[in-house]
Formats: structure tokens, sequence, C-alpha cells
């Protein structure tokens, strides 16, 4: 069955025009859902299938980031594209993460994620993350960057590392509740 | 997407009603519903999901709680199966509800129906019944009749929904205003004041009724007096808002609850103007005297020219929480307020408080 991505959100949205005219090039059939709750109806109608999410985490995350878990456990990845100055996105980026979603700060970055599955044949749906030197690692390693911009130099625990390849969980626990700390509920 | 009535190799649950929301909002017996005649979704989400993968006799949406995208989320739901979508609203939520049965798309409404909550479970799967019945006996008595089984399947819904309808139009209005009725009135103003004590909201009752109500009765007769009330509650409804309840609770006897719909407030429930003198919500006192304009320019049907002014009404008003907690202290305060009023020689609204505020005195 050929490669999926379901792109979220408006017609007039500049994201989901590039990532539908991109998707093409890489061999994946583009579906652009209105809303998240489309975006639920089409997932769950193609479960099991070959398939990822990319929208603007805000639109992702409604309902609590429930949307999530669900793609996660019908099969799909999730790529999601954290604005800039969204003052509301600390629990929404945890729900996100906690699903393993891959988190992105850049609408370039999505070309990554699709390069990424394309070529892994997506592989690198959260429960299949076998593969560290494959996307999946590039997607922790986006990660570790997006936690490293949210927290700025010092935070997270890891700037240091934050090209690591390997994003353990110990260390996502680590990030978790500095997160809490420092951005508060 | 389209997928309606193609369930392809999904599991089918045929008699179970997929439940959306907060239950607990919705049913008094919530904590008694089974697991084996429905499932629950806190989550809409989840319930989209549901919905794509099983089929269910019907879909009961909790209004309360759902977030501003209940329509998109709505929308999504008819995509993603063919079963009936029955919105479970609160009084207050009525407009809501009502706009959302009625809005188009794709050929049909995002929902079927609406129950005014907080009902049984057992209401809700009665409302259901009816329409399987009303679809079972389509094909073998259109088989007869010569007619499309489809056609006969929508008439027998169409009319399952009109006999519903038609019962709830008499439990809920007075037949003779079309106003709502004293049942209704006091459970809207019960589920719109306990709201408004979460939500830091504000609930105002008026009372009020006819002035001279006998006096036209005993004069011209029965009928004629009828003729005043029904004037009288135009004018009323047409004077308040969409999202206030006006009902007439007695023989000559109307109240209206005024509360804020926060669909309706940009800045919350907070924004509100008040009448600094009073603390009571301007916009209903506003209502209040647009209301005695609209009697004092209106000519009383039966006296035709000679009748204009006549029409006078006399009234209470009283505001939660400045007045009461509870609907019961509201329309005991708001009773004693109009009472007073008539004392005072009728055709007036007082605030509840000593001394009397007359609305006509407040700027």
């Amino acid at each position: 069955m050929q490669l999926q991505a379901v792109v979220v959100g408006g017609s007039s949205d500049e994201l989901v025009r590039g990532v539908m005219d991109l998707a093409g090039g890489y061999g994946i059939e583009p579906v652009r859902c209105e809303d998240v709750y489309s975006a639920v109806g089409r997932v769950a109608e193609r479960a099991g299938a070959r398939g990822v999410v990319i929208g603007r985490l805000g639109e992702l995350a409604r309902e609590d980031g429930r949307f999530f878990e669900i793609a996660r456990r019908n099969g799909f990845a999730c790529c999601c594209l954290v604005e800039k100055g969204s003052a509301e996105r600390r629990r929404a980026v945890l729900a996100a993460m906690e699903a393993g979603a891959f988190v992105v700060t850049e609408a370039a970055e999505i070309v990554e994620v699709l390069m990424d599955f394309s070529g892994g044949g997506g592989a690198h749906t959260p429960e299949k993350q076998e593969d560290p030197q494959g996307a999946g690692s590039r997607a922790r390693t986006m990660l570790s960057e997006v936690m490293e911009k949210l927290l700025g130099s010092g935070g997270a625990g890891s700037p240091g590392n934050s090209k690591a390849s390997s994003f353990l969980k110990d260390e996502f626990r680590t990030t978790k509740a500095e997160l809490d700390a420092l951005l508060g509920d | 997407m389209g997928v309606r009535g193609k369930l392809g190799g999904a599991e089918r649950e045929g008699g179970k009603i997929l439940l959306a929301g907060d239950i607990d909002k919705a049913f008094v017996d919530a904590g008694d519903i089974s697991a084996e005649n429905c499932e629950v979704c806190p989550n809409i989400l989840d319930a989209i999901e549901a919905a794509s993968k099983r089929r269910f006799a019907a879909i009961g949406v909790v209004m309360s709680g759902a977030s501003g995208r209940l329509r998109s989320a709505l929308k999504a739901l008819r995509e993603s199966c063919d079963s009936r979508i029955i919105l479970l609203a609160q009084m207050s939520e009525e407009p809501g509800a009502m706009r959302l049965v009625d809005s188009s798309y794709n050929g049909s409404s995002v929902a079927d129906d609406y129950l005014i909550c907080p009902i049984r479970f057992s209401a809700l799967a009665l409302r259901v019944q009816e329409f399987g019945r009303a679809l079972s006996v389509g094909p073998s008595a259109s088989l007869r009749a010569g007619l499309p089984a489809t056609a006969k399947r929508e008439e027998g819904v169409d009319a399952a929904e009109e006999r519903t309808r038609h019962l709830e139009k008499l439990a809920t209005e007075d037949d003779l205003t079309g106003l709502k009725n004293r049942r209704y009135v006091w459970e809207f103003a019960r589920q719109v004041i306990e709201r408004a004590g979460e939500e830091d909201g504000r609930v105002t009752l008026l009372v009020f009724d006819v002035d001279n109500l006998k006096h036209y009765n005993d004069l011209y007769g029965h009928l004629a007096g009828d003729s005043i009330l029904k004037q009288a509650a135009v004018l009323i409804r047409r004077c308040c808002r969409a999202h206030d309840a006006v009902g007439r609770i007695g023989g000559d006897e109307f109240a209206v609850v005024f509360w804020d719909d926060p669909r309706r407030e940009s800045g919350g429930p907070r924004s509100e103007r008040r009448s600094a003198r009073a603390d009571h919500p301007a916009e209903a006192i506003y209502i209040a005297k647009r209301f005695v304009r609209e009697l004092e320019k209106a000519e009383l049907n039966l006296l035709g020219p000679d009748g204009k002014g006549e029409l006078a009404i006399s009234g209470g008003l009283a505001s939660f929480p400045r007045d009461g907690s509870t609907i019961g202290e509201l329309f005991e305060k708001a009773d004693q307020a109009l009472l007073d009023a008539k004392r005072s020689g009728k055709n007036r609204i007082y605030l509840v408080g000593k001394p009397q505020n007359d609305i006509a005195d407040i700027e």
C-alpha cells in the first residue's frame, strides 16, 4: 500500500499547501484533512496503513492532545510544527512527545521527516523505533533541538548533546520534569 | 472521506449507543449505565475513532464541556458513520443544539436530534428505539404500498420525529401563548444558576403579571383575556434575547430568565455591564424597560385604537447571587417585589430590596 501523508489544516494554509506539494515528490500520497477531527476519521479508517500525519501543533493538540495517542495506536506517525511564540505549547509538546510524535520548529524540518519516512518505509512509526541510525534517531534528534529551543541553553539537561543520536527514556523524564519546573503548570 | 454505510470488515455493534463527552453532565443515572448498552468515550476524538470502526445504534454527544469546535467534531462523526447523532444539551444550550440540528452539511444536518438534560439513560435508549422502529417498518410496508423502500423509511423516521417533537412541545410549552411552561422555566433557571455559581456569572429573574386581567375577563369574556395574554407573550418574547428563557408560569403570570450566555460574551461573564445602583445586570434592566415601553405603545387588540396604553404589567426582578442562591429563593423574592409593585399602584417593575427601586428610576 502506498505511503500516505495526512496533512491537517485549511486549504489556504501555506504549510499545508507546501507539504501537499512536497509529499508527491517523495512518493507519498498526500491527503488533506480540514481539522484534527476529520483526521481522526481518516487514520481510523486507514488503521494499520503506513502513514504520517503532519500539521501544526495548535491543531493536532486540540482536545487535550488526544490525537497523538489515537494516531499512534492506528499505526500512524505524527509530525507537528511548533509555532514560535505559542504560549500554550508546553502541555501540547509534552502530549506529542509522550505519544512519540516528531516535533519540529521549522517547516523545513518537515522535509527531513518526509524524506526519512519515504526512505525508511514507515519503519519509524512509534511502535517501531528499533533503527537507531535511521529516521527514528533523526526524529529524536529533532526532539532534542526542540527542547533546547523551548528551554534555552542550560535547560533540558542536555544542551551539549542536542545532536545526540539517542534520546533515552530517562533523559526524557528528566526533560519533562525540568520543563514542568521551568514553565510551570 | 465518505465512509457512510461502508464499514467493511469493521466490528458491528448495532445495538449499542456510543456516548461522547462527560456523561455525568447528561444523565442522572450515569453511574448505572451498563457497558452492555453503550460505549463511553469522554474525549470526542476517541468517539470519532470508535464510530469509524464500529457501528452503533446511535451516538449521544454531551454538549456541556465540549470545546468550541463541536460543529467540526460533529461533521467528522457524520463522515465517519451512518449512525444517528443525538445531542445531549442542557436547557441553556438548547438554542445551540437547535442550530446544529437545523444546520446543513452535505445534504443533511450535522446532528439529527437533541434531548434536554439531565435525563435518565433509558430516555435516550427509548428515543433510539423509536427511530429504530420507524426504520424497521419501512421495507415491508413500502413494498405493499408500492413505494421505494428508502422513501418509506424516511417517511417512518419523519413520523417518529414529528411525534416526538409534539410530545416534547406538550411537555415544555404553554399551549395558549407558545412560550415555555412553568416546569421548563424552573428547570432552566436551576441549571443556569448552577452554572453561574461555577463560573461567577449572573442570572436575573423577572416575574410579572398582567394588570387588571380579571377586569377584562369579567367585562369582555375569557377569550378576550386569552387574547391579552397572547399579546403580552408576543411582546415580551420580542424584547428578550434569543437565549433568554421566557415562559408563562401561571394564569396571568410570566417569567423571564436572563443569563450570561458564554457563547455571546467575548470577554466572559465578568465583562457584562452592571447597574451600579442596583448591582443587577444592566442588560436585564434595559430589556425590562424596553418591554414596558413596548406595552405603552401597544394597542389592546380587543379595544382597537382606544386600547392604546391600556396594556400594563407589574413585575419584580431578582438577581443571583445578590438576592438568592437558589431558584426557589429567587422566585420568592421576585414574587414579593411583584406584590409590592401591585400594592404601590401597579404598572411598574420593582427590583428586590428596600427601599423599593422602580426600574423606571434607573438611568
